[in-house]
């Protein structure tokens, strides 16, 4: 952070960045739970990534070089340049952000949302402070300070500048990035789809579904119990239809199915479910068709199925198989 | 070409790469998010987004050079080129967001999801949680921000890494003059990193704070201040806790930077300069990284048996297969295309090739400078970094040929950054020499279109480098926690298309309480073709009841992936519908691109 010789300070006596450093942490760590959405988002990535090193740099450097130097031939430069500013608090915030929370672990709190908070918090505010001390010992004229007339100053010269290659450059980045934000932030969700299943209900467990113990064959009443379900993925309210069916294995020989028959429909059923929401229901079914490899097949559909359901046009489908020969 | 003509050609050039960063964004906003899984983030925008892309980055760095090659006085600065840079690989990074991913690299990212989640349940770090520091930085970011940790966790693969690019300037202002400093810049601040950028996990994210410390240390070299000391000694710490393997190649860059300094003030390549003072401060820094590396992970037992794995295989050459033998085994069984041979080659080494050409020169070029008794022109820290580049490359073909623990991708990364650092140099001197300007602007030219062309490749997985996209859906995860949820836990499962014991880890957290949440790791996958070339049913293969997982990414996988080879394919689509017609197999849960079965055992 450079200055003009015989500028002074200005705001605040040249601490207005630590000041608006500690606001920012108060701001997060006391009204986070109140902010929401994209402002808490943007306030926590500097709560985390910018505050705490950019505090620790203005305890470590509290005064500036005499003399301007070029970006090149700043070797034996002892103060950080505007960049190096930069770099020193977004690095020294990696590093020391985690090392807070590390350390808050070895003492006897859990490490929660409010403890790992107060710690970086801690951090930061200690910093700012050991940087106000610091920087207040130093001499007015050497002071580390934001020179925000300078940056007007340079902004202005370079937008007067013919051509003002650089202010349209960074202009059209500004530009992409709002664009960026904005796709992000109005973004419509890719997937939409429904799951769809079955359940058995645990016997030791009764109110408890699991995907075990499937029936293999027709139980002492001739019936089979199952659990179906679905759960609504749709970003959309649907009216699902779900139908049936019991078909039996076609056979070329002894030991190779290569079909299953179609259309002997047992029970059709209709829900109606927002998004993010389960529906489930008990199902109990007779199949009447009697063979050793029977197909009980549950076809899902969104709003009515078509004339001749298969598993090929349902949207999707589950199925056990069964034994019904008595 | 007039000075004039230059000046307004790289105004061209630098007004083309911010047109280019706005058309990016444009495109990005009007494609829609990935509806599904997709094998490559590449078909998720058309090829002129990529062309545009690189052509940004091409842009940018043309700016820094032709600043490089001018004087100060060159209009435009260089700087614009630097933020277009900058601003289209943030766009590069940010992909897995524009797509609507859940999140991105599936397998350690969802275990190291997976201990962020014991830290919340248990307020403590988990005694398995060896270098948490990645974990603790999420997780305070996910409290900070209010988002879950397993959609912020990406968020630190877009931040570490492009405030990666920034340190790298911060680097190159220290170590050289305007002219190489600007000659490596467009080099540095491209891409160098490849897949590590958008792996949020320990190892990658470490590295990208390789040039931060690297920069640290030179500082603290040149200036001697307090601060300085305090802020690298910080910073060291913190790597260790990162990440042993970065530390430990660090800490080796550190003993030859200290062996080189000290074989040169004992009068062998004489020649020191004024900054060059003790080795004071890199005895210490050394000192420290090595003291906390050992303080902390060697009472980790998983090191302990980990670092006895590596000795004893590299004295015994015994367990595992080299990345060598499974390259060579993998050209033995499928007999590819030389062409695919080299895309893949290209798509995923293209980069690193770049930097051994161009840092195998300079090396060449330091020992003939040397022979012919111009030591005492080089600085201590070129040679440090020829040296590094040639011992970490040595190394890499060591990782390559013997199986030790890790790939040897991780140490070309090593390889690239020391390689970066001599690139700038190789083509200062170059021109300072070289009659053949026109030549040496021409390897320039071909060597930034390679390194913008070769690091978008390598910068995300796809069937280019053999491998399908590390994309978590959210389809992926709602099939998983519901099967995690219903399963019977002593019903073994085979997986395919999906690894279910991370997606256990995401969801009960690494360290798991209760006995039903072990998921079985690493379960193999099943035989081929479903038994079915042999058998009539799947349920031949088994002795008892198995579990079947089967994704979209697991069926589709050998038509995306290889389809030109078809005679090595596992699964055929046939098979998937034979599925549906197996007495034995019960389909329970269905979601559209995530199946789940029962196989009962044939009888």
């Amino acid at each position: 952070m450079n200055r003009p010789d015989g500028s002074t300070p200005g705001v605040l006596g040249g601490f207005s960045d630590l000041v608006v450093v500690v606001l920012a942490t108060a701001a997060l760590l006391l009204g986070g739970s109140v902010l929401t959405g994209p402002p808490r988002i943007v306030l926590g990535f500097v709560f985390v990534f910018f505050l705490p090193g950019y505090a620790l740099t203005a305890a470590l450097y509290p005064a500036v070089e005499q003399d301007r130097q070029s970006t090149f031939t700043q070797r034996l430069r002892t103060a950080p340049t505007a960049t190096e500013w930069l770099v020193y608090a977004v690095g020294l915030s990696i590093v020391v952000t985690p090392l807070a929370v590390l350390v808050v672990n070895f003492l006897p709190v859990p490490i929660v949302e409010s403890t790992a908070l107060g710690a970086v918090s801690a951090v930061t505010v200690a910093g700012a402070l050991v940087a106000i001390v610091r920087r207040a010992r130093v001499p007015p004229d050497r002071r580390t300070f934001v020179p925000y007339g300078r940056v007007t100053e340079r902004l202005g010269a370079d937008l007067q500048g013919t051509p003002p290659v650089a202010a349209v450059v960074v202009a059209c980045c500004l530009v992409a990035a709002g664009v960026a934000g904005a796709t992000l932030a109005t973004q419509p969700p890719g997937e939409r789809y429904t799951e769809f299943y079955l359940l058995t209900e645990a016997d030791e467990q009764p109110g408890t579904f699991v995907a075990d113990d499937y029936p293999s064959e027709l139980g002492p009443d001739g019936q089979v119990r199952l659990h179906v379900g679905l759960t609504n993925q749709e970003h959309e309210t649907v009216t699902y239809t779900v139908v049936v069916e019991a078909n039996s294995v076609v056979r070329r020989n002894e030991s190779t199915a290569v079909a299953v028959a179609t259309g002997n429909e047992v029970d059709r059923f209709q829900t109606t479910v927002p998004h993010n929401e389960t529906w489930r229901r008990e199902h109990v079914v007779s199949p009447e068709v009697r063979s050793e490899n029977v197909r009980l097949t549950y076809l899902l559909y969104r709003g009515e199925p078509p004339e001749n359901p298969t598993m090929d046009n349902a949207y999707r489908s589950v199925h056990i198989w069964l034994d019904t020969t008595e | 070409m007039s000075n004039r003509q230059f000046d307004l050609l790289t105004a061209g050039l630098a007004l083309a790469g911010g047109f280019a960063v706005l058309a990016l964004s444009v495109i990005l906003f009007q494609t829609p998010p990935a509806d599904g899984f997709e094998f490559s983030v590449y078909r998720g925008y058309p090829l002129y987004f990529w062309v545009i892309a690189i052509g940004g980055l091409l842009c940018g760095q043309a700016v820094i050079v032709r600043h490089a090659l001018g004087d100060e006085s060159t209009s435009p600065s260089w700087r614009p080129g630097f933020v277009v840079i900058a601003t289209v690989q943030a766009l590069l990074f940010l992909l897995p967001y524009f797509r609507g991913y859940v999140s991105y690299d599936r397998a350690d990212v969802l275990t190291h999801v997976g201990f962020i989640k014991n830290i919340q349940q248990m307020g403590l770090i988990p005694p398995t949680d060896i270098y948490p520091n990645i974990h603790l930085l999420t997780l305070t970011l996910s409290y900070a921000t209010g988002v879950e940790p397993l959609r912020i966790i990406n968020t630190v693969s877009v931040v570490i890494p492009v405030f990666s690019l920034v340190a790298w300037y911060a680097l190159v202002a220290r170590l050289f003059d305007r002219r190489p400093a600007l000659l490596t810049l467009p080099f540095a601040a491209v891409l160098i990193g490849g897949s590590a950028y958008t792996n949020p996990s320990p190892y990658a994210m470490s590295t990208q704070l390789v040039p931060f410390v690297l920069y640290l240390f030179v500082r603290m070299l040149q200036t001697r201040t307090l601060a300085s000391k305090f802020a690298l000694a910080l910073t060291v710490v913190s790597v260790v806790i990162y990440h042993p393997l970065t530390t430990l190649f660090l800490i080796v860059g550190l003993v030859i930077y200290g062996g080189v300094h000290v074989v040169r003030r004992a009068g062998l390549l004489a020649g020191t300069t004024a900054e060059e003072h003790g080795l004071t401060g890199t005895k210490v820094t050394t000192q420290l990284a090595f003291g906390v590396l050992v303080g902390w992970y060697f009472q980790f037992t998983p090191i302990l048996n980990k670092t006895g794995q590596v000795v004893r295989r590299l004295l015994t050459r015994s367990e595992g297969q080299s990345q060598f033998e499974s390259y060579t085994a993998t050209v033995s069984e499928t007999s590819p295309a030389l062409v695919d041979i080299v895309v893949v080659a290209l798509a995923d080494y293209g980069i690193t090739a770049v930097f051994l050409v161009l840092g195998g020169l300079y090396v060449l070029k330091l020992l003939a400078d040397v022979w012919r008794g111009r030591g005492d022109e080089l600085r201590t820290f070129e040679i440090a970094f020829a040296v590094a580049f040639v011992f970490f490359s040595m190394l890499s073909v060591l990782f390559l040929l013997f199986d030790l623990v890790v790939g040897w991708g991780r140490v070309l990364t090593f390889v690239r950054f020391f390689g970066v650092l001599l690139v700038g140099l190789l083509f200062h001197q170059l021109y300072q020499r070289a009659g053949a300007r026109g030549i040496v602007t021409g390897l320039l030219v071909i060597s930034l279109a390679s390194v913008a062309a070769f690091g978008t490749t390598d910068l995300y997985h796809s069937p280019m480098k053999a491998t399908a996209s590390h994309q978590v859906t959210e389809s992926d995860v709602d099939g998983a926690t519901w099967v995690l949820d219903h399963r019977d836990r002593y019903t073994p499962h085979v997986d395919q298309g999906i690894e279910l014991y991370r997606f256990g880890d995401m969801y009960y957290g690494t360290n798991k309480s209760e006995p039903r949440q072990r998921v079985q790791p690493q379960t193999p996958l099943p035989p081929r073709r479903f038994g079915y070339a042999n058998n009539s049913t799947l349920g031949a293969s088994y002795e008892e009841e198995h579990y079947l997982v089967v994704t979209e990414r697991g069926r589709e996988f050998y038509p995306e992936m290889y389809p030109t080879y078809r005679n090595s394919w596992r699964f055929y689509p046939s098979d998937y519908e034979r599925l549906e017609r197996d007495g034995n197999v019960l389909r329970l849960y269905d979601n559209g691109p995530f199946d789940f079965y029962l196989v009962r055992a044939a009888a």
